[in-house]
């Protein structure tokens, strides 16, 4: 495990955060962002009230569930990498970011065009267009830590 | 060598001085234990600046710690 850096690992388990974060929250997701919207389910104004006002929740939650992930993750990381974890960023772990950002960059706006496209031409509401303009940020996310994991394996 | 053409002497050189750590030149240089491990593997090519450096750590000229062959061109 030791072959691995901190920096090599702290990007593979972000990924792997982001991963299961998205896959938690989306198809549950989408049901709810469905009811909020009448498309199924609810049928009155108070039921897509509350459906709305769950959605809300169940996003504030899983925010606070990844960010409780990658703290639990890094600290866990950081007791066995210690020398690594205290080391400043230096010009190498800067071009590793800025490459693997520059392919979520691109995937991010060709997620955000894709999810427009699709939103005007089905007539979405707000609220579903919503979660897929957030999956295409978590898209993009885990494109950037699986990026950076591959770019520091492989140097750049 | 790295599919750059760039080879250097840092492990070498390390040894030569006194058999310095790789942690104890990632601090002299201002880079991290982990660039310094990839320079000497030849996978990454440090800025000029980082290598000016680490030639100046080592009391040698830029050349004797980095050098250059051109990739022969594919036919």
């Amino acid at each position: 495990m030791k072959t691995f850096s901190f920096r090599e690992l702290s990007a593979l388990v972000s990924a792997v955060a982001v991963a299961v974060a998205a896959w938690l929250y989306f198809p549950d997701a989408l049901t709810m962002a469905s009811h909020a919207v009448g498309q199924i389910g609810a049928n009155t104004d108070m039921q897509l009230t509350d459906s709305r006002a769950m959605l809300i929740r169940f996003a504030i939650g899983s925010v606070v569930f990844l960010v409780a992930l990658q703290i639990m993750f890094h600290v866990a990381l950081a007791i066995f990498w210690r020398r690594d974890a205290t080391e400043p960023r230096d010009e190498r772990d800067r071009i590793v970011a800025l490459k693997a950002r520059r392919y979520a960059y691109e995937i991010l706006a060709a997620g955000v065009l894709i999810a427009m496209a699709y939103l005007f031409s089905h007539n979405l509401p707000g609220v579903l267009a919503a979660q897929y303009l957030l999956m295409t940020v978590f898209a993009s996310e885990f494109v950037r830590y699986a990026l950076t994991f591959v770019f520091y394996r492989l140097s750049v | 060598m790295s599919k750059t053409g760039i080879s250097n002497r840092v492990r070498e050189l390390r040894f030569l001085n006194g058999e310095m750590t790789q942690a104890a030149l990632a601090q002299a240089v201002g880079v991290t234990r982990q660039t310094v491990i990839a320079i000497e593997n030849n996978k990454y090519s440090p800025s000029l600046e980082v290598a000016f450096r680490i030639a100046e750590q080592f009391g040698v000229s830029l050349t004797e710690v980095f050098q250059y062959t051109a990739p022969r061109a594919r036919g």
